[in-house]
């Protein structure tokens, strides 16, 4: 069969075959159409893009509040921290201090029943050591009769920084 | 005297898309059916889809260019549309009549068909081939355009364009044969 009968076939397949009556009133109806819903759609776009916008910022806000409470709450953590451990440091020291304090006092009973100047040196210079590790000790910042706590940067002027 | 084209050119030139669909409407409404009516191989559908070309060809014109043809860029339209009817109506019957494959519409005929059966046949025989290839075998052979005519249409190159008809022709040819379709005389 050659092509030129295909496309006779097609030609004759359709030959006579016309669209329906007044499709041309179809189109014209249908393509003015959509400029009658316009207003809809732009009612639709003033109500849509102040909905997404507010959705926007309350996300952006209410993720910027979760990162600024999670941020809160590892401070604290590390506050509480540093806390107990300067409670535990400092009565570490009251203790270490008491006994240099039990010791002076059998030093100070043993002073008044030595009987040579040699022993009595001797026990002078053991108070007097005793003393000097105290006054280390109160000195080394851990005893001040409360906890000190320190967190960031030590330049702050903000008094409660470091224990909120 | 100027043609449809001319004439549907001067009144874009003018600004009047009104009176520029209305001679594209006149002018090409029934070969543009006539193609959609071949492609869908259905008189309801054709119709359907015809009328959407003319819809998006009223809306577009003012943003028409003029690189093509007004009935080239019509047949453009008019492709697209035609492809996206087919890709509707073969999902719809693969969902609801569970079948990958179109109805084939008839047995092939013991005799040689008379005239009242050859749109059927046709039908039938371009319902085989793939929605892509009919069309540019019936821009070819139905529309008598040229492969350079059928690239603007299809957007596809013109060798190529060849090649799709080449391959699809013999398989078109044995299925009319197949159906008692012989050369006339």
């Amino acid at each position: 069969m050659r092509d030129e009968r295909v496309a006779e076939l097609m030609k004759q397949s359709v030959a006579g075959k016309e669209p329906r009556e007044g499709w041309e009133q179809g189109v014209l109806a249908a393509a003015i159409r959509p400029r009658l819903h316009s207003p809809f759609r732009w009612a639709l776009v003033a109500v849509a893009a102040p909905f997404v916008l507010f959705c926007g910022i309350g996300y952006y806000m209410w993720s910027h509040h979760e990162s600024e409470k999670a941020a809160l709450i590892a401070q604290r953590q590390s506050a509480e921290r540093a806390r107990a451990f300067a409670e535990h440091r400092a009565k570490e020291l009251q203790q270490q201090i008491a006994a240099i304090e039990r010791e002076q006092s059998d030093l100070e009973a043993r002073l008044v029943l030595a009987k040579t100047e040699a022993q009595r040196a001797a026990i002078q210079r053991q108070m007097e050591a005793n003393k000097a590790r105290v006054r280390g000790l109160k000195d080394s910042g851990g005893f001040s009769g409360g906890a000190k706590v320190m967190i960031g940067g030590g330049d702050s002027t903000d008094p409660l920084q470091g224990i909120k | 005297m100027m043609d449809g084209e001319q004439e549907a050119q001067a009144a874009l030139a003018r600004g009047d898309y009104r009176r520029a669909a209305a001679i594209l409407m006149q002018g090409f409404g029934g070969d543009v059916w006539r193609h959609c009516r071949l492609v869908l191989g259905s008189d309801d559908l054709a119709d359907e889809v015809h009328q959407n070309v003319f819809v998006q060809a009223y809306r577009d014109l003012p943003t028409w260019q003029g690189r093509a043809g007004l009935r080239t860029w019509l047949y453009a339209i008019a492709r697209h549309r035609c492809l996206d009817a087919l890709k509707i109506r073969r999902r719809f019957f693969r969902r609801f009549v569970l079948t990958d494959r179109l109805p084939e519409a008839h047995a092939p005929a013991a005799d040689p068909v008379v005239s009242a059966d050859v749109a059927r046949v046709v039908d039938t025989a371009l319902a085989r081939l793939r929605p892509d290839v009919r069309v540019a075998v019936v821009l070819r052979f139905f529309e008598d355009m040229t492969f350079e005519q059928m690239a603007e249409v299809c957007g596809a190159k013109p060798a190529a364009l060849q090649m799709r008809v080449a391959r699809a022709m013999p398989k078109l040819r044995a299925w009319l044969e197949e159906m008692g379709v012989r050369d006339a005389g």
